[in-house]
């Protein structure tokens, strides 16, 4: 005797789709209906290592090593440490300094240079921040 | 003469030379150097300032200047390996290949393999243009020779 089969329904189910809105962010029931399935347990994520970006892994945001490339300055001793974290959240302001030494000299034209380039910058900055502020208010 | 004010101090010079670098790694190279030299003229000893400020002068194209300053690093510390790896390669931009040969061969001494290896091919590719410019010199020597009218006897006389 041969058994007929006029209709043969298969029912795919993809977790997440085509699913009732109240069993999509069930987990113990997801549990129930996949247990057995192969490749149904989630993989545990704290297992695996954090993800290093791309640029990093290929080292592509490291300077190239070259004749002319400088190491950054080495941190000042341990004692002006502190002080270094707590002028740099004060104020980038830079100390005022004398254009003539005490005898009256001026003082080396390189010193001046630097002098006007940071008194520049810092002009800069300050107008930066007040437009900003400016904008905020 | 001490040229340092009470309010500079360590960190100011600090803060200073970190603007320095970042402007250098930014390309700017001219500006990272007016900062650099500053600190410099302040900390004459300061042998970070003067190596950067070598640095600057190889990124600027003053390879004599880097020369310089990098011999003047070697002469306080004779094993500051990057003024070797500066120095080198100042010489080889100047044409003095044997000087550059001896930096490199410091350089291995002081173990520092990674920058021989590089040096190294710069000092081949540095001979390569030697050979080949030499080249050139001694064949338009030779043409300047054979068409001169000192030697041709072709050329008429009085033009």
């Amino acid at each position: 005797m041969t058994t007929r089969i006029e209709e043969l329904n298969t029912r795919y189910l993809i977790p997440g789709m085509g699913q009732e809105i109240d069993t999509i962010g069930d987990p113990a029931g997801f549990e129930d209906d996949y247990g057995d399935a192969p490749y149904s347990q989630l993989p545990h994520l704290t297992d695996i290592p954090s993800p290093v970006g791309w640029q990093e892994l290929l080292g592509l945001n490291q300077i190239p090593p070259s004749p002319s490339r400088i190491d950054p300055p080495p941190r000042p001793s341990a004692s002006a440490e502190g002080a270094i974290a707590n002028s740099e959240a004060a104020s980038l302001r830079l100390p005022a300094w004398p254009h003539r030494s005490r005898s009256g000299e001026p003082l080396s034209p390189k010193i001046d240079r630097m002098m006007t380039m940071l008194a520049k910058h810092d002009r800069s900055v300050r107008r930066i921040r007040a437009r900003a502020s400016g904008d905020g208010q | 003469m001490n040229l340092v004010s009470a309010e500079w101090d360590e960190q100011v010079a600090y803060r200073i030379s970190q603007q320095a670098y970042l402007l250098q790694t930014e390309g700017h190279f001219r500006e990272s150097l007016t900062l650099f030299e500053g600190l410099l003229e302040l900390y004459p000893e300061n042998l970070y300032y003067r190596d950067a400020v070598s640095a600057l002068h190889l990124s600027l194209g003053n390879p004599a200047e880097a020369v310089r300053q990098a011999s003047l690093v070697i002469s306080a510390a004779p094993g500051y390996v990057n003024a070797f790896v500066r120095r080198s390669e100042g010489y080889l931009l100047i044409g003095s290949v044997s000087e550059a040969e001896r930096d490199i061969e410091q350089l291995r001494r002081l173990h520092a393999f990674g920058h021989v290896r590089r040096m190294e091919m710069r000092l081949k590719n540095a001979r390569r243009i030697q050979a080949r410019t030499h080249n050139l010199h001694a064949k338009s020597r030779a043409f300047s020779l054979q068409h001169s009218p000192l030697v041709n006897d072709n050329t008429p006389e009085g033009n």
